[in-house]
């Protein structure tokens, strides 16, 4: 700064000899101004690194704010959750509370008597349940059909849901933008290999495979229950794990035609040097964005399975089981009379799925203003 | 054009051929399958022998697990499939092609139902709030539309079940006909009517999980277009805003909606899994999650490259269809 | 009624709080612009004006245009005056970004919505049923009968500016269809060929059932040019039509603009940052810096004896063959136009300009005439300030000889149709 200042001094002293110029001194001139503009011009402009341009073009969304708050108390409420209900209650996921009640069951019944009249039969049938407990100040949303904690297993569905949905969203990337880049920078017959490889992936359909491969891994005594959902998300990463490599790939083929690529050539660099400086970068918001569009879509695949009975195993808690439990085939009564049940780990699945495609939105637009004008 | 055809066609040979082969793998590598289930109290009682229960395995080609028995297998299996033989189901013990002709109907009927009401609802409703961007009514279809996207498809046919089956009572909660109502087997009517009605819930299932991805799609195709040069002419010729709108914008919109939209047109045949089970619709969705549940290997086999065939279809049509609407494509290579 | 941007500090970053208030107040302002512009069934009293000279066929008086952006507000066009008397052409020249293209949008309403508002002035204009409206005040619905049958444009981007998938000859038709009703399909396709053929395309009826994408960029152009003078319009706008074309196609394009203006007896707004292009064609020049007129004048007086500092940079960074005999370097014009957004209460050129003194850091020149309407707006020019001793700008002796003859592109003479134009794209 003190630098250009002294500059602009100098400046000021050439100004007054400029009247008897010769053209070449303007030309000298003329770039003397141009340092003394940028001094200038970085005064009065409101000059923003990009990173900073992207956040705040991010936060001016109302949404995305509204989606990363989301995210934060998903979080929050999943991993700090069962840390202090630990400390403070004692229990976990897999406790059984025998809550005593008394349920009341009136059965009415009209049936003509063997004298010709008729008569009403009233069965009033008074047990106790222990199970199903309805929300109490113990536990905030009552108790399941086994007794289990139902707030407290909401916690630990959150739990496995996100841990999931980061790990495979990571995976598909490394694997998706490792052969999309290999495809797109090296062309020719790799590039027609992969993408065929690409094709067959893709129409595989995703669901009945994976119900396939769950079938393989029960008959597979070596891997115990509560590891086979990470077995199904590595499938899942294979099945899924195409976009990624064709959103990189054709971001590499339209990258390679660009001038600045043409630049970077001419100075004869390595092809690694240009594959990791120069394109690479390039594709990162495109890819920071199908992936945080991608975390919503395998929660909801990963509560599918669950709920299908394949994903995480009982007695582990997921969003997806508990809302199985008002599957209308096993009896209507909680679909009917408890939705404290399964209401609240549906609204969870939701609002997370929800709160990642906002931000995903979000920063789309902050990395992509044009798209959004 | 014949040459382009021809190129994609091969192309979706290919596909077919490594996705049958990846499918077979897995379907072989399923450790319980029926026959297993089904012989295990036979073979407990003594009434077979595990030796019996190999060369019935045999019979099937299911016996040899090694690489050699499965390819072995799966070239027996696809000289069969070239001939329009799927295999036998062992669960419906039926050919399996004939198990998917009798239940794709119902599954059709439900998607394409879906499929209508989506199209008409959604185009209109992202056309609109694209041409009114920022408006409230742009917000709320936006916040709408991603909403749709989030709900998983069980947790919606539980709660539209819970409010309209359970608390309203307006539709039957599951299945397909009435079983305390008995029709007179000539009232087509009546028997028709009552399956339309256990129908509906389904199908707003599915019209609600797809609407949203189809209203977002029209918006921001429908806002790249809006944001055009030739949008601009055509309103610096004096054309009015319906014309401009409803010609200019419209008929570039509709070139992605096309090809998009026509390259689903298989997928209805698919059968919708999820839905159809939790709603006990018999349809072919419902049918293979049975199967696969129980191990009913041919059955598993044959739908999933039927669902195979089907996407290689709709990528084909999607093509093609792309070549059709948008006159800048010239197919000569 | 503009609202001024209440961040006039000269801080480095918008807050988020502050940001959020330029949004709140942007979309109070913009909502409130939509509605009026909006309106249904406006008596037209509300629009109907006087020219001040009715030889002119428009006058553009004080306009204001703004873009409510998210940093703040936009002043693209801030306080534009100038008239185009009728058979004439005005160039409006300058940099990119100082507002030239705004300026034709605001005269066609097209500017881009809601962001884009016309706040304040008047653009008058006479249709040619006598009547006289402001076009700043008209509703858009009312709008359609000005656009197209009065006033055309012909756009920068002919790749762009052609609806792909319609067939040119569909293009043509319906801009005429609208303003004739009563014409049979045959007679507006005749029609349609007959402009074709006047723009010098020789194979109209193919041309006519082709693709956008079937035709060159030249090619388009002399659609986009058929297209807007379709309905005989008294003002053609042209907004940088050779910008995107070739040096050979651009000759072309301007000599075919001059030759239809003169068939259809209209005006033409040139807009252009080639000076040599508006040397060749206009009759009076406006000279553009970050949305304000600088120096407008009749072509003579700017290219002989420009006045404003800006105008003589601009000319003197025109490259021609003194520069390779003397072997001096072609002069640029230090810097950039400045962000339009909070632009500071001084003359918005002085800390780009050579000649700058005391006032021009602290206030905005006013306009200071010269003879025959020609004026310019900048201090070096006050009375107040003769006994200062100011040197004033000249163009280098060599220039200021004859600039115009030396600068004007030759425009060749006759009419040349290139056949090979009509090459096909991957055909």
């Amino acid at each position: 700064m003190t630098d250009n200042n002294i500059n602009l001094t100098n400046q000021h002293d050439l100004n007054s000899e400029v009247n008897n110029k010769t053209p070449v001194v303007q030309g000298e001139m003329a770039r003397l101004e141009e340092e003394e503009l940028a001094v200038q011009t970085a005064k009065n402009f409101r000059s923003i690194s990009p990173a900073r341009m992207v956040a705040k073009r991010f936060f001016r969304s109302r949404l995305s704010i509204v989606g990363l708050c989301i995210i934060l108390f998903v979080f929050l409420f999943s991993f700090l959750g069962p840390v202090i209900v630990d400390a403070t209650w004692g229990y976990g996921q897999t406790e059984v509370f025998k809550i005593p009640r008394q349920s009341q069951l009136l059965t009415k019944a009209n049936f003509e008597g063997a004298d010709g009249r008729k008569y009403v039969y009233y069965d009033r049938s008074i047990s106790t349940v222990t199970t199903k407990a309805p929300p109490s100040a113990d536990h905030w949303l009552g108790t399941d059909t086994n007794g289990l904690d139902i707030f407290v297993r909401l916690m630990y569905g959150g739990r496995i849901s996100l841990t999931i949905s980061f790990l495979t969203i990571f995976l598909e990337m490394i694997l998706g933008t490792i052969l999309g880049g290999i495809a797109g920078y090296y062309g020719g017959w790799v590039d027609q290999l992969i993408m065929r490889i690409v094709d067959i992936f893709a129409c595989l359909p995703g669901m009945p495979i994976l119900l396939i491969l769950s079938a393989v891994l029960t008959s597979i005594e070596e891997i115990p229950a509560e590891h086979r959902i990470y077995y199904m998300m590595g499938f899942l990463t294979l099945i899924s794990w195409t976009g990624t490599a064709r959103l990189v790939r054709g971001q590499l083929l339209s990258l390679r035609e660009q001038e600045f690529m043409l630049a970077a050539e001419t100075t004869g660099i390595k092809t690694s040097r240009k594959i990791f400086k120069h394109l690479i970068p390039n594709t990162v918001p495109q890819l920071i964005v199908s992936a945080s569009l991608g975390l919503g879509q395998i929660i909801l695949y990963e509560s599918t399975l669950s709920y299908l009975g394949i994903g995480v195993p009982f007695p582990n808690a997921a969003w997806g089981s508990m809302i199985a439990l008002a599957d209308p085939s096993k009896g209507q009564e909680i679909l009917a009379y408890y939705p404290n049940m399964w209401l609240p780990a549906g609204i969870l699945i939701v609002m997370t799925v929800l709160a990642f495609s906002f931000v995903g939105d979000g920063l789309r637009d902050a990395f992509d203003p044009r798209q959004k004008k | 054009m014949v040459k382009y055809i021809l190129k994609r066609l091969g192309l979706a040979v290919i596909i077919l051929l490594g996705v049958s082969l990846l499918i077979y793998m897995l379907t072989m590598a399923m450790p319980a399958d029926y026959i297993d289930n089904q012989t295990a109290a036979a073979v407990q009682s003594g009434q077979m022998t595990p030796e019996d229960v190999l060369r019935l395995k045999e019979l099937y080609g299911l016996a040899d697990k090694s690489l050699p028995g499965i390819l072995k297998g799966y070239a027996l299996w696809f000289s069969n499939a070239l001939q329009g033989d799927l295999g036998f189901s062992f669960l419906y013990g039926r050919p399996v092609t004939q198990v998917i002709k009798e239940y794709v109907w119902i599954s059709f009927f439900i998607s394409l139902i879906a499929y209508v009401i989506e199209i008409i609802i959604a185009i209109p409703m992202g056309i609109r709030a694209a041409v009114n961007q920022y408006s409230g009514y742009d917000y709320t279809v936006s916040v709408f539309s991603m909403m749709a996207t989030a709900l998983p498809s069980f947790f919606l046919a539980a709660l539209l079940m819970n409010f309209f089956s359970i608390n309203l009572g307006w539709f039957p909660l599951q299945g397909l006909t009435t079983a305390t109502k008995i029709f007179h087997p000539s009232d087509t009517w009546g028997i028709l009517l009552d399956k339309a009605w256990h129908l509906v819930l389904p199908i707003v299932t599915l019209t609600l999980l797809s609407i949203g991805g189809l209203m977002r799609y029209t918006r921001t195709n429908m806002l790249e277009v809006m944001n055009s040069d030739y949008i601009r002419t055509a309103r610096a010729k004096g054309l009015p805003e319906k014309t401009v709108i409803n010609k200019h914008a419209f008929r570039n919109t509709f070139i992605p909606l096309v090809t998009t939209l026509s390259g689903l047109l298989p997928g209805l045949f698919s059968g919708a899994m999820i839905t159809e089970t939790v709603f006990s619709i018999p349809g072919i969705g419902s049918m293979a999650m049975r199967a696969t549940q129980q191990g009913d290997i041919p059955f598993v086999m044959g739908y999933n490259m039927y669902l195979a065939i089907l996407t290689v279809i709709g990528y084909l049509i999607s093509d093609l269809m792309y070549a059709v609407v948008d006159p800048r494509v010239q197919i000569s290579k | 009624m503009a609202k001024d941007n209440k961040n006039t500090k000269n801080t480095q970053y918008l807050t988020i709080k502050e940001e959020r208030e330029i949004a709140k107040s942007n979309r109070k302002i913009m909502k409130q612009f939509e509605r009026t512009k909006n309106r249904k069934n406006v008596d037209e009293s509300e629009f109907t004006t006087q020219m001040h000279d009715p030889r002119n066929v428009i006058e553009i008086d004080n306009l204001h245009t703004y873009f409510y952006t998210d940093v703040g507000t936009t002043k693209a066009v801030n306080g534009v005056s100038f008239k185009i008397p009728e058979g004439k052409i005005v160039g409006v020249v300058g940099e990119s970004g100082c507002g030239k293209s705004v300026t034709s949008l605001s005269v066609m309403q097209l500017v881009q919505g809601p962001v884009g508002q016309i706040v304040d002035g008047s653009i008058r204009y006479t249709t040619s049923e006598g009547k006289c409206y402001d076009i700043a005040k008209m509703p858009r619905d009312e709008m359609r009968r000005i656009r197209g049958k009065e006033i055309a444009m012909i756009f920068q981007e002919p790749m762009t500016s052609l609806n792909p998938v319609f067939k040119i000859g569909e293009q043509l038709d319906e801009a005429l269809a609208i303003f004739e009703p009563k014409m049979s399909k045959e007679e507006v396709k005749a029609r349609s060929i007959e402009m074709l053929e006047m723009v010098g395309i020789a194979d109209q009826k193919k041309i006519y059932n082709n693709y956008p994408h079937e035709l060159s960029g030249g090619m388009r152009q002399r659609v986009m040019i058929a297209m807007a003078l379709i309905c005989n319009p008294r003002l053609i706008i042209a907004d940088e039509p050779t910008t995107a074309l070739d040096v050979t196609i651009q000759a072309q394009i301007l000599e075919l603009l001059l030759e239809v203006k003169n068939k259809i007896n209209g005006s033409i707004m040139l807009i252009t940052h080639d000076l040599g292009v508006i040397a060749g064609m206009a009759d009076y020049v406006v000279v553009m810096y970050a949305g304000k007129i600088v120096e407008a004048g009749d072509i003579h007086d700017i290219f002989k004896n420009p006045k404003h500092p800006y105008t003589v940079g601009l000319m003197r960074s025109l490259p021609s063959l003194s520069h390779v005999a003397t072997g001096s370097r072609l002069y640029s014009i230090p810097g950039q136009v400045p962000s339009p957004v909070n632009l500071p209460d001084n003359c918005y050129f002085c800390n780009r300009c050579e000649y700058s003194f005391d006032i021009c850091m602290e206030q905005y020149p006013p306009d200071y005439y010269f003879e025959d309407n020609h004026r310019a707006a900048c201090f070096l020019y006050d009375e107040k300030y003769k006994d200062l001793d100011l040197v004033k700008p000249e163009l280098p002796r060599n220039m200021a000889d004859d600039s115009e003859s030396k600068m004007v592109r030759k425009i060749p003479q006759g009419r040349v149709v290139l056949e090979s134009e009509t090459d096909r794209f991957g055909g």
